[in-house]
């Protein structure tokens, strides 16, 4: 049970869904059907704007940005809904983190929810706001790994070359290797982009719920929901505002023994 | 406050990142105002560098490839904006592919490039070297003055050499494209651009 991870299909269908997104990026430009990425999208006159950048060009300019508002309420919509559905299925840096972890790992840990005192995610998100309010400064897009590789992918199928961010692809590579023994915690406890989005998920749904009946937590101590959460979610003791932080990659569903996880489809 | 050996393990690799990402951005110089050319109808530099959020989507719809990202060279505060590079591509908004619509500042999502009136452009100006210049080595080469698509901006001396009026440059580097001098006899520089004021 504790053994080395085998990937199941519903991952294999994540790490798809992630290339297919990188691939659709870099495609559709050239048929003109949809420009940009995750900082902000054109597709025909529908225009969505993350709002994570919404608020650092709102602080960098300091002005509200009323041009700008309908298309992020768009993203806030999407996000409202879905939560960091994002960063399990579509983000291509988390996944990466994640599977070089499960690849190279020799022990799994045990039952070690830390989202309840994790608060440096709040102070990295705070300090690129106020950053971008004092410098005019661009860290923050750097900060956002991948609006990076999207930018470096279509550049790359544009020029054929990957351009200036090739450091910054260097400096995500090397994050990677912190990942064989750290896992995502880049993405659970520092990422602004996800810290910003798992904010905004109020609504969020197609989030897991353990059913404590069925659970066997308690008489075997078994927690094995916890240990494979890529995000260190606490399953069997989160509330609303740790469940927040749920990627939505349905590992604890697939892999309770007893069938315990349920998937709230609604509410 | 409790901490265990993994948590303490964790601040360590977390502040070394820190620290490493610090001496990072210290390396890069910090430029008051970046020296590249914008592409039409940018704001002024200070709100561009927070207004562009980096999305490309203007390298993405330029149909001569003329728009580049600027690189750290250009200034940590203008990494991955977009820049008219005309050894890339000429930017043909004055006359071309893009005379109907600049297409740049159309798509543009924030308006960090805003749709200004064609004439009101100037994207900076060309600053010319007779010295590497084909036509002053004494070859016949009036490449520059043909490819110009501004009245006058180019204009030709009796013996067939070129001479610039930088109060009608427009910017677009075309004359640059095309130059076939080794290395080009002109470079693309933003002095005397019009910057839209936001």
């Amino acid at each position: 049970m504790y053994g080395k991870m085998k990937i199941d299909r519903i991952e294999v269908l994540r790490i798809l869904a992630a290339l297919t997104v990188i691939f659709i990026f870099a495609i559709a430009p050239l048929f003109g059907i949809m420009y940009g990425s995750t900082p902000a999208l054109s597709f025909g006159s529908l225009t969505i704007v993350s709002p994570l950048e919404f608020a650092l060009a709102c602080l960098g300019t300091k002005s509200l940005l009323t041009n700008l508002m309908v298309p992020t309420l768009i993203a806030i919509l999407i996000i409202v809904i879905l939560g960091r559905f994002f960063c399990g299925w579509i983000c291509p840096v988390g996944l990466m983190l994640e599977y070089t972890h499960a690849l190279t790992v020799r022990k799994r840990r045990r039952g070690i929810g830390t989202l309840w005192k994790n608060r440096e995610k709040y102070v990295a998100l705070l300090a690129v706001l106020v950053a971008s309010f004092l410098f005019n400064f661009i860290l923050p897009y750097l900060y956002s790994p991948p609006g990076t590789v999207y930018r470096s992918v279509i550049y790359f199928v544009l020029y054929g070359v990957i351009g200036p961010d090739l450091i910054v692809m260097a400096m995500i590579f090397a994050m990677d290797m912190l990942a064989v023994r750290f896992d995502r915690t880049w993405c659970n406890s520092l990422c602004p982009l996800g810290t910003a989005i798992g904010s905004l998920s109020i609504l969020n749904l197609l989030k897991p719920k353990v059913d404590q009946l069925k659970c066997v937590n308690f008489d075997l101590n078994c927690l094995h929901c916890e240990s494979i959460c890529p995000m260190r979610i606490p399953l069997t003791r989160a509330d609303h505002w740790t469940m927040m932080y749920c990627n939505k990659c349905l590992k604890c569903w697939i892999n309770c023994p007893v069938k315990a996880v349920k998937i709230k489809i609604l509410g | 406050m409790r901490i265990t050996r993994r948590e303490f393990i964790k601040l360590l690799v977390e502040g070394a990142a820190g620290l490493g990402l610090l001496r990072f951005v210290s390396l890069v110089p910090l430029k008051g105002q970046a020296d590249v050319v914008r592409p039409p109808g940018a704001v002024v530099e200070e709100q561009f560098n927070s207004l562009c959020v980096r999305c490309g989507i203007c390298l993405e719809v330029c149909p001569t490839k003329a728009i580049v990202l600027a690189g750290f060279d250009d200034g940590i505060e203008a990494v991955d904006t977009p820049k008219i590079d005309p050894l890339s591509g000429p930017c043909e908004f004055f006359r071309g592919r893009c005379q109907e619509v600049m297409r740049c500042s159309k798509s543009c999502p924030t308006g960090a490039l805003q749709t200004i009136d064609r004439k009101d452009v100037k994207l900076g100006s060309v600053e010319f070297d007779p010295g590497k210049c084909l036509a002053y080595k004494g070859k016949e080469c009036i490449v520059c003055d043909e490819m110009c698509p501004v009245f006058e901006a180019i204009t030709l001396t009796e013996d067939l050499k070129p001479v610039f009026h930088e109060e009608k440059c427009v910017g677009c580097g075309t004359c640059v494209h095309a130059c076939p001098a080794d290395p080009k006899a002109l470079v693309l520089l933003p002095k005397g651009a019009k910057r839209v004021v936001w």
